[in-house]
């Protein structure tokens, strides 16, 4: 599921650089720079995250993950 | 670039044939990606979209994002994923369905955004009629430039990328640690 979203944010750094080209403006190109940023801090804790549960339920699949449920 | 009339048509022609190729590379290794069984296969299906991206990005002039895009996501991120999906027991991930109950729904909204894609592309009244075309002699991507945009006006932005990521690396820590006590 985690690696959906860095296809996700793949495709939205593209069309960023596609506009950022297309107007003729860096600040699309910074900004990609910034989601690639957030992107690896977000795999960092995603994946703190996936090894904790990992510890306590093996397993990779979200829908076993009822614990978090209330 | 001052060459002749049909030699520039023909770098012309080669540039767009490199970007269907690499657009058409990445949406199957994207779709293969999503659909393969094994995670580790998922990964390598990955690491070759973002190659494929990475030269979209030379292609649309972004040199640094390119190189960022190889190192960072290429080899740090996906470095990461292998390691934590080489902890998964792996054949009884392969066993368990690929898709949850959803993945229609979740089709439908992204074939909804390609068609809308495809609308814009051909301009039928959804996309902005009059956009300002690029200016073709300014160096685009260059290190410089984007430095100057990224300490410019973006510093501000930039410094607060720099707390992300140092909050980032603490609470990977606190996750990740075994307690022992």
């Amino acid at each position: 599921m985690l690696i959906s979203v860095e296809v996700m944010l793949n495709a939205v750094n593209l069309s960023l650089a596609g506009f950022s080209r297309h107007l003729g403006d860096l600040r699309g190109q910074v900004l990609a720079l910034f989601v690639i940023a957030v992107a690896a801090a977000e795999v960092g804790v995603g994946l703190g995250l996936v090894i904790a549960l990992n510890r306590n339920k093996p397993g990779a699949a979200v829908a076993d993950l009822t614990k978090l449920k209330w | 670039m001052l060459n002749a009339e049909p030699n520039l048509s023909q770098e012309a022609i080669l540039l767009t044939a490199i970007f269907y190729y690499m657009a058409g590379a990445s949406v199957a290794s994207a779709l293969l990606a999503v659909t393969r069984k094994n995670p580790v296969h998922s990964m390598l299906w990955v690491l070759a979209l973002f190659l494929h991206v990475a030269g979209i990005f030379l292609l649309l002039g972004a040199e640094f994002l390119a190189a960022v895009q190889v190192i960072v996501y290429a080899g740090a991120i996906l470095m990461f994923y292998l390691f934590v999906v080489m902890l998964f027991n792996l054949p009884e991930e392969e066993a368990r369905p690929r898709f949850g109950n959803h993945w229609p729904f979740a089709a439908a909204v992204g074939l909804s955004f390609a068609a809308l894609a495809w609308v814009a592309r051909s301009g039928s009244g959804i996309a902005p009629a009059q956009t300002r075309l690029a200016t073709e002699s300014a160096p685009q991507g260059s290190l410089a430039a984007i430095g100057m945009v990224l300490f410019g006006p973006f510093a501000l932005p930039f410094e607060i990328a720099s707390l992300l990521l140092l909050a980032a690396i603490i609470g990977a820590v606190v996750l990740a640690t075994r307690r022992t006590a």
